[in-house]
């Protein structure tokens, strides 16, 4: 007796709408869900605790006015650091073959999966007061990196730089390179046809990066507190302060906590597709 | 002599020996384009067409030979000359017409004027009169993506005449547009090109276009020059297989009125396709048309008596071209140019039956 065909034919007729390319096998939903629950429960577990009512007194406090200040400077400084080099780095690993680009491209974004306070620790010991470069920073031009703003600045590019510069070659990479073709019969030099083809074209990749770079800046605390150190007004940012307020005033550390992840949620929910797709036409 | 060069009137021509080795491509081909004339290279894909084309625009360089606008040289290895594609006078349309996404219609066309320093003001009055001559005005704010195929490429013609060069490069202008459009396009082309007094290369790998649109062809295969000349003669004289398969079939312009199309000349073909009235073209394939030294008696619609202007064997086959009221090539086999006795000059009876005949407007 053949019962092969009909067991394997009729119920695959009778659930061809139900079997969708989104249904998954049992096992793999539930590890799923347990996946979401362990990156929601920890905020949600913030969220229960956090003294609303003290919110606004928290936020208004002096310290935290002057951390905050302190933050988005330095993050938005980070941010246009990360673009003004980023992007010709991005530009220069996407377009031009070279030998060792692969070497080069693993060493730019090493610090995106480098602990963060390595990377403070090798800035520590390249551009710090005895450093192989700071030494002469000092000696010729007496200028002093460690425990300065500009050092909180130098650690949030050192960290934020590779979010930009990988999603921007993305996007240079998807760029059909017949377009500078098409502009260079039209006149325009290499220098034009890129501020006015390339640029524009990869205008939502940018956009994205810069984001993404300034919400990793924003929230910088290892590299930061290695190679800045923690003074109040000149290198102590608000990941700092939660850290310290941990210590002696825990509901402040919640509050601060919950302004850095409301900032990076927000961020990551208003890219949604824009990092991920990546390309020119997302968005 | 002594020196004769100054004195020489400069060739205003477009003259190239592009010799290029690229991956499995070894090019080596030499053509010139007079003024006005329009020139098509036709040959397969993988010919180096297209690698002509970016040679004369400046995208890529000879590895020997040169390539001259107006007796200038642009591309000279053995002279270290090479003029990079921003600074020479060549406009090219693109095969898939490359309009820029992030700007209007208006602004593509600007775009060229724009690089080359004219002042946003008057780059856009200028672009504005080009898109009024390709009929586009009404279309200037328009996103690329928001145009037809059709218009997208007049778009992408106006772009590179806006710049006024001396030389108009075209890749395949046609391949990127749905049949339904085409003979339209191919209209408006012919137009156009007709407003444009520089030397015109284009790409193709349609004969058709080459017939409609070039005075002269150029067959690329495999990086050599195989054949050069009208249609007519390359057809009539094919050098190789390709071109026997490729321009394998006549075409014969005249005025279609009810399923009858005339000729110039009062040759008259009766077509069983249904095509609108008005200038057409009828092609026929030269293996559907029959030889006869006696009037045949059959059905076919067409039977025309035409003295035998030429005979091209190649291999096994023989092409009979026939002229008189209407020009048609025969292909039968060499076996039957025996068996029939066709020789130079004689009248012969030839026929053809409708359905064999495609007709379409101009």
């Amino acid at each position: 007796m053949n019962f092969t065909a009909p067991h394997r034919t009729a119920p695959h007729r009778m659930n061809e709408r139900r079997i969708g390319r989104g249904r998954l096998p049992v096992p793999a939903l539930g590890l799923a869900v347990v996946a979401i629950a362990f990156f929601a429960l920890p905020f949600v577990g913030l969220l229960w605790r956090a003294p609303w009512a003290d919110t606004w007194n928290v936020l208004s406090e002096p310290a935290v006015r002057t951390a905050l200040r302190l933050s988005i400077i330095c993050s938005l400084w980070a941010t246009g650091l990360s673009l003004l080099f980023g992007v010709p780095l991005a530009w220069l690993l996407a377009r031009v073959d070279f030998p060792g680009r692969g070497i080069v491209r693993a060493l730019c974004t090493l610090s995106m999966v480098l602990p963060p306070v390595v990377g403070g620790v090798a800035l520590f010991f390249a551009l710090g007061r005895r450093g192989l470069f700071g030494q002469y920073l000092d000696r010729w031009f007496g200028i002093q990196l460690p425990f300065s703003t500009t050092a909180v600045v130098i650690a949030q590019t050192f960290v934020a730089m590779p979010f930009l510069v990988l999603t921007v070659e993305a996007a240079l990479r998807q760029l059909d390179r017949r377009y500078d073709d098409a502009a260079r019969t039209l006149g325009a030099s290499r220098w034009y046809a890129f501020r006015r083809v390339t640029l524009p074209a990869v205008r939502s990749a940018l956009i994205a990066g810069a984001v993404l770079a300034w919400a990793r800046a924003l929230g910088e605390f290892g590299a930061t507190i290695t190679f800045a150190g923690n003074f109040p007004g000149t290198t102590r940012t608000i990941p700092l302060s939660t850290y310290l307020a941990l210590q002696s005033e825990p509901q402040d550390a919640l509050i601060l906590s919950l302004l850095l992840i409301a900032v990076s949620f927000g961020v990551l929910v208003g890219l949604r597709d824009r990092w991920l797709g990546g390309g020119p036409g997302a968005g | 002599m002594p020196d004769d060069r100054t004195d020489r009137p400069p060739q205003l021509t477009l003259d190239v020996d592009i010799g290029v080795r690229l991956g499995t491509l070894d090019l080596d081909a030499r053509l010139d384009v007079k003024p006005g004339e329009l020139v098509a290279i036709l040959g397969p894909n993988g010919a180096g067409k297209s690698t002509v084309l970016r040679c004369i625009a400046g995208l890529l360089a000879v590895d020997r030979g040169y390539v001259r606008v107006d007796d200038e040289p642009v591309d000279d290895p053995a002279a270290e000359i090479f003029v990079p594609a921003e600074r020479r006078s060549i406009g090219v349309v693109f095969q898939d017409f490359l309009l820029f996404e992030t700007m209007s219609a208006l602004e593509n066309v600007a775009f060229g004027l724009r690089a080359r320093g004219t002042d946003k003001r008057a780059a856009r009055r200028i672009a504005g009169q080009w898109l009024a001559r390709v009929g586009l005005d009404a279309y200037a704010d328009d996103h690329p993506r928001n145009l037809s195929g059709g218009q997208a490429q007049r778009v992408a013609l106006a772009r590179a005449l806006a710049i006024e060069p001396r030389v108009l490069l075209l890749d395949e202008p046609l391949a990127a547009l749905d049949a339904g459009t085409r003979s339209t396009v191919r209209r408006d082309l012919r137009r156009h090109f007709q407003s444009f007094d520089g030397m015109r290369l284009l790409v193709t790998h349609d004969p058709v276009d080459a017939y409609a649109l070039a005075d002269r062809v150029v067959v690329l295969e495999a990086g050599r020059i195989i054949q050069t000349g009208t249609l007519a003669d390359v057809t009539a004289h094919p050098r190789s297989r390709y071109v026997a398969d490729l321009v394998g079939f006549n075409l014969i312009a005249g005025t279609l009125t009810d399923r009858t199309l005339t000729t110039p000349n009062g040759g008259v073909v009766v077509v069983a396709d249904h095509a609108e009235d008005g200038p057409a073209f009828a092609t026929i394939r030269p293996n559907a048309v029959a030889l006869h030294r006696h009037q045949p008696e059959g059905s076919a619609r067409n039977v025309w008596h035409l003295t035998v202007a030429d005979i091209d064997q190649y291999a096994d086959r023989a092409r009979v071209t026939l002229a008189g009221a209407l020009a048609v090539t025969s292909e039968i086999t060499a076996a039957a140019l025996v068996d029939l006795d066709i020789r130079l000059g004689e009248n012969v009876w030839a026929s053809v039956k409708a359905t064999d005949i495609i007709a379409y407007a101009v």
